[in-house]
């Protein structure tokens, strides 16, 4: 019996627009996901790689320099400090365990700033899977230090040279890669993109973040945050980070977006239209006839036309306030956090920075946690190269 | 017009694909002539798109080349076209859309549209079944049909669904994935079109990856109709920048493809 599908919507937002050739995949891999989010084996197991592997939990701390010059009471989680120095490991680890139990062999990746490649190279070399990640050649350039990592890793790095040459491009060359592999091969979506199941799975994965939160702003001050702010490109750090919060209305989750430049930005959710590319129904940045935006972003992570369903349904539902930050806001703040905390951040999350730099909306008694979803080894290029 | 029987009598029924602007709209329209004049039975357009993810790489570059070479709504273009066309040729025409083309232009407006361009049918390759329910009814509303893709991965009881609900002609992808030639086409074809027919009475045309005579031939020796896209798509690449001399080399293929086996 064929079965329409109830779950993968997030009121209007989700589904599974994908060509016929997927449909069986994504059918095995929802089977799979049912069966082991609740599997107390799978989940010790994945727990126990996050603990020895990826070294979590990840601190909070207080920033108390930046606190004292912002008039707020700030704390960073360090998802900086995870192995590989990014978020993204904790889904890329995830998805690896339960493509395993699966039985695929091949594991492919699409990446813009590099960090789900690496954090995918990673885990592929950890468990013994091939890996192939595909990477917009513009995004080869800016990232090449992520680049070098990935094949020390034994991934094999595809070069995408279509389009924009950026994550777009590259989101669409690992699906038609998939296309074609299908019965081998598991993909991992680095963000809450994607055809159902995806979203859920890489928020779920990513919700260790939340989780930890919640336990641990109750043992440091007993309470929950007043706010919280992550960078927003896909969206995967920022709804790990507000997934356990979201029924905690008290606590308002800041959604921040590149705001780019002059010629070009990637506010899907701020300018975006309900649109389906890859796989999903979303916010897009695209003209009347459907074409889909050029984006622009200085950060490679943020460089997306689009965004993750569950936060264009969160952003109608008024669950978030929308923040953006510009090129050179970011690489400012980029700056600015380095040299007040001693944290270089990823350019991308130095966007989160920029904006509670410049907004006035805090006040001196809010608890205000921003998720340090990366750090910027890998932006050193960029940040001199922008001076320069 | 309705797709029937009737448009896939001849021994092999040809249905030539080709990107609607590649590399502009006059040249897409002296194409679709010259394929119906060749004997093509039907004729499918890709409505331009970039991020095409059922295609490789020749169609996606068609699709990028028909993008930066026009400032037009191709849509309401094509749609324009069809309508022309509907006066001097018989022979259906088909869209091949990403859903979200269909979404911006409005679902209703779109089928409207259709039925007012005496435009066939339409396929989307990224709607699977499971999330075409309005369109459905829109089709059956307006008369334009809506063709689903099948594929060999999926299961039996989902490709019965599928044939039985793909009104003018269920498209049988030949094999894993996207389009582009293929040098080999799988043995179990056979047995999977077999398969459909078993559920259906409805034409079943095979695409992607064709493009021999023999392929042909032999495809038309168990399936109603056979789409030849990547191959044209090609020839059109290399002779890029000449177009005159482009139309010539489409006419010589589109002659062997199509000519071959005419009752």
């Amino acid at each position: 019996m064929l079965k329409q599908p109830v779950d993968g919507y997030f009121g209007d937002y989700g589904g599974r627009y994908v060509p016929e050739t997927l449909i069986p995949a994504l059918d095995e891999l929802l089977t799979y996901y049912r069966e082991l989010q609740h599997d107390t084996e799978f989940l010790k197991v994945f727990d126990d790689y996050l603990s020895h592997f990826v070294g979590r939990p990840t601190p909070l701390f207080y920033a108390s320099r930046m606190s004292d010059v912002c008039g707020v009471q700030l704390y960073f989680k360090r998802e900086d400090l995870n192995h590989t120095g990014a978020h993204k490991i904790n889904n890329s680890l995830g998805q690896a365990l339960l493509a395993k139990k699966m039985g695929k062999s091949r594991i492919i990746a699409e990446t813009g700033a590099g960090q789900h490649g690496v954090a995918t190279a990673t885990v592929c070399a950890l468990l013994g899977l091939t890996c192939v990640v595909y990477m917009g050649e513009e995004d080869i350039k800016r990232q090449s230090l992520n680049v070098y990592r990935m094949t020390s890793m034994g991934a094999d790095v595809r070069s995408v040279s279509s389009g924009s040459k950026t994550l777009v491009d590259a989101t669409s060359a690992a699906i038609r890669d998939w296309m074609q592999s299908v019965e081998s091969t598991h993909y991992i979506i680095g963000s809450v993109v994607g055809p159902h199941p995806y979203p859920e799975i890489v928020r779920d994965f990513q919700s260790v973040i939340g989780k930890e939160l919640k336990i641990q702003c109750q043992d440091m001050f007993n309470a929950l945050p007043d706010y919280i702010l992550a960078c927003v490109g896909g969206g995967s750090n920022a709804m790990g980070v507000f997934h356990p919060f979201v029924d905690d209305l008290s606590v308002r989750l800041v959604a921040v977006e590149a705001a780019g430049k002059d010629s070009g930005h990637s506010l899907s959710l701020a300018k975006g239209s309900p649109g389906v590319l890859h796989g999903s129904k979303s916010s897009l940045l695209q003209n009347s006839q459907g074409h889909i935006d050029l984006a622009h972003s200085i950060s490679a992570g943020l460089d997306y036309p689009g965004v993750g369903p569950e936060l264009a349904y969160l952003r109608d539902q008024n669950r978030l306030i929308l923040g953006n930050a510009s090129d050179d806001e970011a690489i400012q703040a980029m700056k600015w956090c380095a040299r007040l905390e001693g944290i270089i951040p990823a350019l991308e999350t130095a966007h989160a920075i920029a904006y509670l730099k410049k907004t006035t909306q805090f006040k001196e008694s809010d608890r205000i946690v921003l998720n340090m979803s990366g750090r910027g080894d890998k932006d050193m290029n960029t940040l001199i190269n922008y001076d320069n | 017009m309705t797709i029937e029987a009737k448009h896939f009598r001849d021994s092999i029924s040809c249905i030539p694909y080709f990107t609607y602007a590649d590399p502009n709209p006059d040249f897409t329209e002296s194409l679709v002539r010259l394929a119906f004049d060749s004997g093509a039975a039907l004729v499918e357009l890709g409505i331009p798109f970039s991020e095409s993810l059922a295609d490789g790489p020749v169609i996606q570059t068609s699709h990028f080349r028909a993008l930066s070479n026009n400032r037009i709504n191709f849509m309401q273009s094509a749609l324009e076209m069809v309508e022309r066309l509907s006066k001097d040729y018989d022979q259906p025409i088909v869209f091949m859309a990403a859903y979200n083309l269909i979404l911006q232009f409005g679902e209703r407006a779109f089928f409207e549209a259709a039925k007012k361009a005496s435009l066939s049918g339409i396929i989307i390759p990224d709607l699977a079944i499971d999330h075409a329910k309005d369109l459905q009814l829109l089709s059956k509303e307006f008369g334009v049909q809506l063709i689903f893709l099948v594929t060999p991965q999926s299961s039996n009881d989902r490709i019965e669904y599928i044939a039985k609900q793909s009104s003018g002609f269920v498209y049988v992808v030949s094999t894993t994935g996207i389009t582009g030639e293929q040098q080999q086409l799988s043995d179990s074809l056979k047995s999977f079109v077999s398969t459909v027919k078993r559920y259906t009475k409805t034409p079943v045309c095979v695409g992607f990856g064709i493009h021999s005579v023999d392929q042909i031939q032999s495809i038309s020796s168990f399936a109603d109709g056979v789409i030849i896209g990547s191959a044209l798509v090609k020839r059109i690449e290399q002779n890029i920048l000449n177009l005159d001399q482009c139309y010539e080399s489409l006419k010589e293929l589109l002659d062997k493809f199509c000519a071959s086996g005419k009752s």
